[in-house]
């Protein structure tokens, strides 16, 4: 009788916190004999206690109850979190594919398609599943944090709503679009760091040809990139932007453009330079970093700038309704 | 139908979560221990299944409204609960909550049977 009452209890003990497990251990087996004992008396069959601990469930399903609810990501962050995954998931094969193909062209491997084929499809697969899991592990965080994100995040006020064309709303595509990228950026920008440079072979072991870059830029992109996925994540949570979350991010783009400057763009047209010849004295290579700096610059300005202006004067006491009631 | 049966079972299973934490508050006057408590609401005519009574006395204990004691004396160590005053209070408002919604649904319903 013992032994299968004690193989029961264990099994649920497993499932336990170490801070609880011999208490409820304990109490369980009594409550598993009384039981027993009141229904089968003192000299329970075999039969009878398997069927008492049928009825009574599987460990684990006893062991959770014991646990109450427990999430990785609950229902509050759960639709962000989809979105995120929806609006990201579909960029990581495209941009992996041509990271692969451009990769191979510049080594010169580009000879061996079905190779570079097979070889960016299973590359695809593995950033897709790093992708989702560094986002669940990001929303998870942000799920642990709950009580201080309570705190932070301001009650609901219906009055503080964005109006229908309001430009502190939150297009959630966009901030989606905005972590994956970041994500992204983020962990090519680790692998970069880790390997001490630039390389289009994301192998560890085996990073190819790496042009060395510097490593205070790159740790400021490293930083930014971090910034502005928590800019998105907050944007999202409070489901709208301010003036200065916006001018935040706007900075961080431009200053990141000048990281870009130094980290990517230089160190690549000059280590083109050196072994692409002809063609740099084609295209001159040795103003296309600037050319590029001045075109993100642009970008940035042209796509952050009118949000920008626009919550400037609302938050003047500009021409939305809002701001007049 | 099996589908309905099932969402049958999830809507009663909600129906019934608060109505026990109420029904083993109003029974912790005197010291109970997991076991005694399900007989002693079964012969009440309230069947709680052991795999929800056991964990939930847990509950209310860490949130204060039950307390416990282990009687070691006996045949096999046994955990006795009690309501405590904070519980006591607990009951007290849910009590009058509980009448109150009995008779607002006592009405509702009378009143679409007649619709």
């Amino acid at each position: 009788m013992t032994d299968l009452i004690e193989r029961y209890v264990a099994q649920v003990g497993r499932y336990l916190p170490e801070k609880e497990r011999k208490d409820v251990m304990t109490e369980l087996r009594s409550q598993i004999q009384d039981q027993l004992e009141d229904r089968y008396g003192k000299t329970p069959a075999q039969s009878d206690i398997s069927a008492l601990l049928t009825q009574l469930g599987a460990p684990r399903k006893i062991a959770a109850s014991y646990a109450g609810e427990q999430y990785l990501v609950g229902p509050d962050l759960y639709p962000p979190m989809m979105m995120v995954l929806r609006g990201g998931l579909p960029l990581v094969p495209g941009i992996v594919v041509i990271i692969n193909i451009v990769s191979a062209l510049a080594s010169g491997e580009a000879g061996d398609w079905v190779g570079l084929l097979i070889g960016s499809v299973l590359f695809a697969f593995q950033a897709m599943f790093i992708f989702a899991a560094v986002v669940v592990a990001i929303f998870a965080i942000v799920e642990r944090s709950g009580e201080t994100l309570d705190q932070i995040v301001e009650p609901f006020n219906p009055l503080e709503l964005p109006e229908v064309d309001d430009p502190r709303a939150v297009d959630r595509v966009e901030a989606a679009f905005g972590i994956a990228i970041s994500t992204f950026v983020g962990l090519a920008l680790l692998y970069f760091l880790r390997v001490g440079g630039l390389t289009l072979r994301f192998d560890l072991n085996d990073p190819g040809n790496v042009i060395p870059v510097p490593v205070g830029w790159l740790l400021v992109l490293i930083g930014f990139t971090i910034a502005m996925i928590a800019l998105n994540v907050w944007a999202l949570l409070r489901n709208r932007w301010s003036r200065w979350t916006w001018l935040a991010l706007t900075l961080l783009e431009l200053v990141g453009a000048f990281g870009m400057y130094f980290v990517l763009w230089t160190p690549l047209f000059q280590y083109l330079t050196e072994v692409l010849p002809d063609l740099a004295a084609r295209f001159v290579f040795d103003r296309q970093p600037f050319i590029i700096l001045v075109i993100s610059i642009g970008i940035v300005i042209l796509s952050s700038g009118r949000k920008l202006y626009r919550l400037w004067r609302q938050g003047q006491g500009g021409t939305l309704s809002l701001s007049l009631s | 139908m099996a589908e309905i049966d099932d969402q049958l079972d999830k809507l009663r299973l909600e129906l019934r979560r608060g109505i026990v934490v109420l029904a083993v508050l109003s029974q912790m006057d005197t010291a109970r221990y997991g076991y005694s408590l399900i007989q002693q609401l079964a012969g009440q005519g309230l069947d709680i299944e052991e795999g929800t009574l056991y964990p939930l006395l847990r509950r209310l204990e860490q949130q204060g409204l039950l307390e416990s004691e282990w009687e070691v004396g006996e045949a096999r160590p046994r955990k006795y609960y009690r309501i405590s005053p904070a519980g006591r209070d607990v009951l007290t408002t849910l009590t009058a909550e509980w009448d109150q919604t009995v008779t607002v649904m006592q009405r509702i319903l009378k009143g679409s049977s007649h619709d």
